[in-house]
């Protein structure tokens, strides 16, 4: 499969998170219009289509967002990549890193699961242009590996390291990645008009959406929220 | 022998026996902080057991259940066997009697319940959404304690976990590294 119609096409890589959080608060229609408009390709790795939809499919209470999301593939905005033999090298290669990064009183502390690191592997495998991923712990070691490290070290009462040179390999491979939450899906949609899809695009509009992201798990502040809202017109 | 372990356990049956509620809950969160540090599935389980049993010794309606006493006592005895089993070393028979205790607490839903339900999943959920607050990752924190991940996504969303970190990047910087992508 190929990602891209045009060079211009963007490549999104959307994390199990982020992809709930949309599902969940019924924006799946706005981000088909986002894929029109700012022609974007969303790609989701097999693993998460499974955990979205196959396994939810059985289970009543998670059926209708299993549902929503198996019909955004079908309609084809978004994808599935599937994993090829270099994907899964990439992916071995990120859990030996993964499991020597860090330890707790020198044993090892393992951070991250399958599930992220199999989105991390894809978005490098494929070349994408930014990573949608709502969750915080995966976020911060991409940007900030020194802040996840202090603020582990103020949260345990044990002696925490961070392995440098598997930082520095994971820096090296994941450290440029763009990443970007649901709030900043849903803002763009207001501001190019793919909300309205769902709802009228008003000021109070946005702010519900930002809100509901928040409340569904997406890893904002209120603070952040408060400080966008006002410099919105 | 794991000496660690049966401590814990130790502590969580003479909690539960004593009817120590806020120890319970103490141990719990003690029990899910060491377990996210080690990668501790066993623990993670103790860990929800003493948090589930928590929120069952803080309910009248179930504790003054007449049902309630033979289900505390199959309970407390399958913590013994699991001690006993650990001291010998029979990790299969102590994996076998923390079942027995599960079972035992999930039935407490159909036996005594007719307001909560799924105390054990929710405990399940509640320690999972502790080990994230401590710096797993979303689905590392829900497979510690075998909670589904977008369970534990919706409820963290509820508490105040992600306010309590410095913002890094807000929305306007993310929107215009977006913008800037999309070449707008």
């Amino acid at each position: 499969m190929t990602y891209s119609n045009s060079s211009a096409q963007k490549k999104i890589v959307l994390d199990s998170s982020t992809l709930i959080t949309i599902s969940d608060n019924c924006m799946m229609k706005v981000m088909k219009a986002l894929s029109e408009r700012e022609n974007i390709s969303f790609i989701i790795p097999e693993s998460v289509y499974a955990e979205s939809v196959q396994t939810p499919m059985k289970i009543r209470r998670f059926g209708l967002n299993a549902i929503r999301i198996r019909d955004a593939v079908e309609e084809g905005y978004v994808k599935i990549a599937k994993a090829t033999p270099q994907t899964r090298q990439r992916l071995e290669r990120l859990e030996q890193i993964s499991q020597n990064l860090c330890t707790f009183n020198g044993e090892k502390m393992i951070l991250l699961h399958l599930g992220e690191m199999e989105t991390l592997a894809l978005h490098r495998e494929i070349g994408a242009d930014a990573l949608a991923i709502d969750e915080r712990t995966t976020r911060m070691l991409i940007e900030e590996p020194e802040g996840l490290l202090s603020f582990l070290r103020k949260r345990h009462h044990g002696k925490i390291i961070m392995n440098t040179a598997q930082l520095g390999e994971f820096r090296r491979e994941y450290g440029g990645i763009k990443i970007i939450r649901s709030t900043e899906l849903i803002s763009l949609a207001y501001s190019d008009g793919s909300f309205a899809e769902e709802i009228h695009a008003t000021k109070q509009a946005l702010e519900a959406a930002l809100f509901a992201a928040k409340f569904g798990g997406c890893a904002v502040s209120f603070e952040e929220i408060k400080s966008y809202m006002g410099k919105i017109r | 022998m794991n000496e660690g372990l049966l401590q814990r356990l130790q502590s969580l049956s003479e909690a539960f026996s004593g009817s120590y509620a806020q120890n319970l809950k103490r141990l719990g969160n003690d029990f899910i902080e060491e377990a996210a540090e080690t990668n501790d599935t066993s623990l993670a389980r103790l860990s929800v057991i003493s948090y589930a049993l928590y929120k069952i010794l803080s309910k009248d309606h179930f504790v003054k259940n007449k049902g309630w006493g033979a289900i505390s006592r199959n309970i407390s005895a399958e913590l013994l066997k699991a001690a006993r089993a650990l001291e010998k070393n029979d990790i299969g028979a102590f994996a076998r009697s923390i079942d027995n205790a599960v079972k035992s607490i999930e039935g407490i839903d159909d036996e005594l319940s007719n307001y909560a339900k799924n105390i054990y999943e929710k405990a399940r959920i509640k320690q999972a959404s502790t080990a994230y607050a401590a710096g797993l990752s979303l689905n590392q924190a829900a497979a510690l304690t075998g909670a589904d991940s977008k369970e534990v996504q919706k409820y963290i969303g509820f508490t105040r976990i992600h306010d309590e970190q410095p913002v890094h990047m807000g929305i306007e910087a993310r929107m215009k590294m977006l913008r800037g992508l999309l070449g707008k």
